[in-house]
C-alpha cells in the first residue's frame, strides 16, 4: 500500500530525514519509535503534504501512485489520514459542519453519494460514541477550548468519519492521561482492518501495550536502524535509544 | 487627533458649484416653518463651509482618505420636502425607508414607545432644539450636512420602553450622481432600550453621495443597540459622523458593517459621560479593488467605571483598502476605567493595503487598558488542517476567510439579522457563498 524508498527530506539548509525506506502492506500496523528530534514527525508530516519540507531525493508511493505529487487534499481524498500531534484550533468554523465538508468531498472523489446533514449526524454520534467525544463539542469551532485530551479524540473521530485507508497517528498519546490513551486506542483498534493500514508514532512503549503493532521500527536521527516485532517495544522501554544514538557532536546537528 | 488649525490648511474647495451650494442651503433655510435657530445654524454651516472647504489628503485625519474625486462631482442636491408621516406615533417596531435621503411613507405597528418626527414638527421642537449638539462642529462633512439635510428625523424612545426601528436610505439610479444629506437624532429616554437597523442600500448604478449625520442621547440607563449596514456599490460614496453620549449607567452598542463602495468614511466618537456608562464598537470593513473603507472611532472616558470593548476587523481582496484609526481617550478622573481596544485584518491580496491605528490617551491611573493591531494573511497552519482532511485549497482558504468576518455577525444578539448578515457579508468575500453553504 505504502513504499518509501530511500527518502531524503531537507527543511531549510537542514537534513532531517537521511535515506528513509518503509514497506508498509495493507491491513498492517506500524509502529515508529524514536528518540526526540529524530525525524518522526517529518515524515507524518511529508506523508500529509505539509508546506515547508524539500525532498531532496527518494521517492513515496502510494497505492501504485507518487504521493508526494498529490495536493493534501488529494492525499486525503485517496484516503490518507493525518493525526495531528498538535490539532489546530480554527475559530469561527464549526468543528461538524467542516468534517461534514470534507468527508462529502472524500465521497465524492470515491464515488460515494454525499451524506446529508441527518445522515452525518447518523454517523458521527455513532463516531463520537467510540472515542467518547462529548457531543456539544462537536458542534463548537474546531479544536477552540479543547482540551488537550479532547483534540486527540477529535482527532481519532474525524479519522473514524473520513474512513481512510493509510493512517498516520502522529504521537497521539502525548498529553493524554492513561484513560485517555485507553479511549484512544480503543477507537484506533476499532478500526483496524485488513484495507486499513497504519503507522503509529511515538515515543513511548504504553500506547502499544493498546495497540500492538505488526511490525516496530527504531527510529534514529532520520532513518530506520531496527526493525522487529512487538517485543522490540518493549525492550527500547527497558534500555532507551541510547545504544543507537551517534556520537554528541554529530547528534546536535541533527536535533532540531 | 488633528488640530483644527492643521485641518484649515489648503482645503479643497467645495463642490458642487459654490452658487448651487448656496441656493440649495438658502432654500432651505428660508422656507416657511424654518426653526430661525435651525436656519442660522444652516447659515453660520455654510460659511464654514465656504471658507474652509473639505479637508485633502495632508490633513492627518484624511491621510488615507482622498474625498476630492468624490466631491468633485457635480451631484444634484435632494430637494427638500416634509413629508406627513402617517400614524402619528411609530409603534414599538417601525421601518423606514428613505429614497435618496428622503423618507417614504411610515408603516406604524402596534405596541409602544417608539415616537418619530421630522424636525419641522412643532410639537417635537425641544427634540429638534439637540440637533448639532453632539457632532462636531468644525467638521466640514457635519457642516455640509447641517446645511443641506431636509429634515432631520427625530427618534425618541419614551422612558422604560423596548423599541426596534429599521431605516433604510436608498439610493436611486433615476436621480443620478445624488447628494443625500440623511439626518437623525436619537433619544433613548431613562431606562428605554432601542434596537435600531440602519442600512444604506441601493440601485448598483446609482452613483450617491450620501453625507449622513447621526446624533444619539443614551439617556441613564437605557441600551441603544445600532448596526448600520452600509452595502457596496462602485458608484457609493458614504462620509458619515455618529456622536453618542451615555448617562449614567447607560449602553451604546454601534456595529458598523462597511461592505464596500467607492469611498466609504465612517466618523463615530462616544462620550461615556455617566458614571458607569459602556459602549460596544463592533467594526466590519470590507474593500475590494477601486473601494477605500475608513473608519475612525472616538471614544472619550469622562466619567468613573466606565467601559469600551472595541474591535474592528478589515479585509482587504483585489487593490482594496483598509484603514482603521481608533482612539481611547481616559480623561483625568475617569477612575476604573475597562477599555480594550483591537484591530485586526486580514490581507487577501498582493495589492490588498491595510493602515491600521489604534492608540490610548490615558490622563488617568486606576485603569485596564489595552490595544493591538493585527495585519496578516490566512494561517497557512488552518489552511493545511482543513485541506488535509479533504476540503479544495479554495474552498479551506473562502471558509477561512468567512469565519474571520463570521465572527463579527456572531456578536449579533439578534440571530435573525445576524443570519441575514452573514449571507450578505458572505456574498462580498471571494468564495464566501460557497463556503457558507457549505458550513
Amino acid at each position: 500500500m505504502l513504499s518509501i524508498e530511500d527518502l531524503h527530506v531537507s527543511v531549510g539548509d537542514r537534513p532531517i530525514l537521511r535515506g528513509l525506506s518503509l514497506e508498509i502492506r495493507s491491513g498492517e500496523v506500524h509502529a515508529l519509535m524514536g528518540p526526540n528530534g529524530s525525524g518522526k514527525s517529518t515524515l507524518a508530516s511529508v506523508l500529509a503534504g505539509r508546506d515547508g519540507y524539500v525532498v531532496t531525493g527518494g521517492r513515496v508511493t502510494y497505492l501504485g501512485r507518487d504521493l508526494l505529487a498529490m495536493a493534501p487534499e488529494e492525499r486525503a481524498r485517496e484516503g490518507v489520514f493525518l493525526a495531528f500531534q498538535y490539532p489546530i484550533e480554527i475559530p469561527g468554523v464549526s468543528n461538524l459542519y467542516f468534517l461534514k465538508a470534507g468527508v462529502n468531498a472524500v465521497r465524492r472523489h470515491r464515488g460515494q453519494p454525499e451524506l446529508d446533514a441527518m445522515d452525518f449526524m447518523k454517523v458521527a454520534r455513532g463516531h463520537m460514541r467510540l472515542v467518547e467525544l462529548d457531543e456539544a463539542l462537536a458542534t463548537r469551532s474546531v479544536n477552540q477550548g479543547f482540551s488537550g485530551g479532547e483534540k486527540k479524540r477529535n482527532e481519532m473521530f474525524q479519522m473514524a468519519m473520513l474512513e481512510p485507508r493509510l493512517a498516520v497517528l502522529d504521537e497521539t498519546d502525548s498529553g493524554l492521561d492513561i484513560d485517555a490513551l485507553r479511549v484512544v486506542a480503543g477507537g484506533v483498534n476499532a478500526l483496524r482492518s485488513p484495507e486499513r493500514s497504519m503507522i503509529v508514532i511515538t515515543h513511548y512503549q504504553r500506547l502499544l501495550e493498546h495497540i500492538v503493532p505488526d511490525v516496530v521500527h527504531v527510529f534514529v536521527d532520520g532513518r530506520i536502524v531496527e526493525t522487529g516485532g512487538r517485543n522490540l517495544a518493549e525492550r527500547l522501554e527497558a534500555e532507551g535509544y541510547a545504544r543507537y544514538e551517534r556520537a554528541p557532536g554529530a547528534r546536535a546537528k541533527a536535533a532540531p | 487627533m488633528t488640530s483644527p488649525a492643521r485641518n484649515r490648511r489648503r482645503a479643497v474647495e467645495v463642490p458642487p458649484l459654490l452658487e448651487a451650494f448656496r441656493a440649495d442651503v438658502e432654500a432651505r433655510a428660508s422656507r416657511a416653518g424654518e426653526p430661525a435657530d435651525l436656519a442660522r445654524r444652516r447659515r453660520e454651516a455654510s460659511e464654514l463651509l465656504t471658507r474652509e472647504g473639505f479637508p485633502h489628503s495632508g490633513v492627518e485625519a484624511y491621510r488615507f482618505t482622498d474625498v476630492r474625486a468624490v466631491l468633485a462631482q457635480p451631484h444634484r442636491v435632494v430637494p427638500p420636502a416634509r413629508p406627513e408621516l402617517p400614524g402619528g406615533n411609530g409603534g414599538a417596531t417601525s421601518t423606514l425607508v428613505l429614497e435618496n435621503g428622503l423618507p417614504t411613507p411610515l408603516r406604524p405597528h402596534e405596541g409602544r414607545g417608539l415616537r418619530l418626527r421630522w424636525s419641522g414638527s412643532p410639537e417635537r421642537a425641544d427634540i429638534a432644539e439637540r440637533l448639532g449638539e453632539l457632532a462636531p462642529s468644525d467638521s466640514a462633512f457635519v457642516a455640509q450636512n447641517t446645511a443641506l439635510f431636509g429634515e432631520a428625523l427625530l427618534v425618541e424612545v419614551e422612558p422604560g420602553a423596548r423599541a426596534s426601528l429599521r431605516t433604510v436610505t436608498r439610493a436611486l439610479a433615476s436621480v443620478s450622481p445624488v447628494l443625500a444629506a440623511p439626518r437623525t437624532l436619537v433619544v433613548a429616554r431613562e431606562g428605554s432600550s432601542l434596537e435600531w437597523i440602519d442600512a444604506l442600500e441601493g440601485e448598483p448604478e446609482a452613483a450617491h453621495l450620501s453625507s449622513g449625520v447621526t446624533e444619539i442621547f443614551v439617556e441613564a440607563g437605557a441600551r441603544v443597540e445600532h448596526v448600520r449596514v452600509a452595502a457596496s456599490g462602485p458608484r457609493r460614496a458614504d462620509l458619515t459622523t455618529i456622536a453618542a453620549r451615555v448617562a449614567t449607567g447607560g449602553r451604546y452598542v454601534s456595529r458598523l458593517f462597511s461592505l464596500g463602495g467607492a469611498l466609504t468614511r465612517v466618523d463615530l466618537r462616544v462620550e461615556l459621560r455617566g458614571e458607569g456608562a459602556s459602549t460596544v464598537l463592533d467594526g466590519l470593513s470590507l474593500a475590494d479593488s477601486g473601494e477605500l473603507v475608513d473608519h475612525h472611532t472616538h471614544v472619550r472616558h469622562a466619567a468613573p467605571g466606565c467601559t469600551t470593548e472595541e474591535l474592528h476587523k478589515g479585509i482587504v481582496s483585489g487593490q482594496g483598502h483598509v484603514v482603521f484609526d481608533g482612539v481611547i481617550h481616559v480623561a483625568k478622573g475617569a477612575r476604573g476605567t475597562v477599555a480594550h481596544q483591537q484591530s485586526r485584518n486580514l490581507v487577501l491580496s498582493r495589492g490588498g493595503r491595510v493602515n491600521t491605528k489604534p492608540h490610548l490617551e490615558i490622563d488617568h491611573d486606576d485603569v485596564k487598558c489595552s490595544h493591538g493591531a493585527t495585519v496578516g494573511r490566512l494561517d497557512p497552519a488552518q489552511l493545511f488542517y482543513l485541506r488535509a482532511r479533504g476540503l479544495p485549497e479554495a474552498e479551506a482558504r473562502a471558509t477561512l476567510v468567512l469565519a474571520f468576518a463570521r465572527e463579527m455577525v456572531e456578536r449579533i444578539p439578534d440571530r435573525r439579522l445576524g443570519d441575514e448578515l452573514g449571507r450578505r457579508v458572505a456574498a462580498r468575500l471571494p468564495g464566501g457563498t460557497l463556503a457558507l453553504e457549505a458550513l
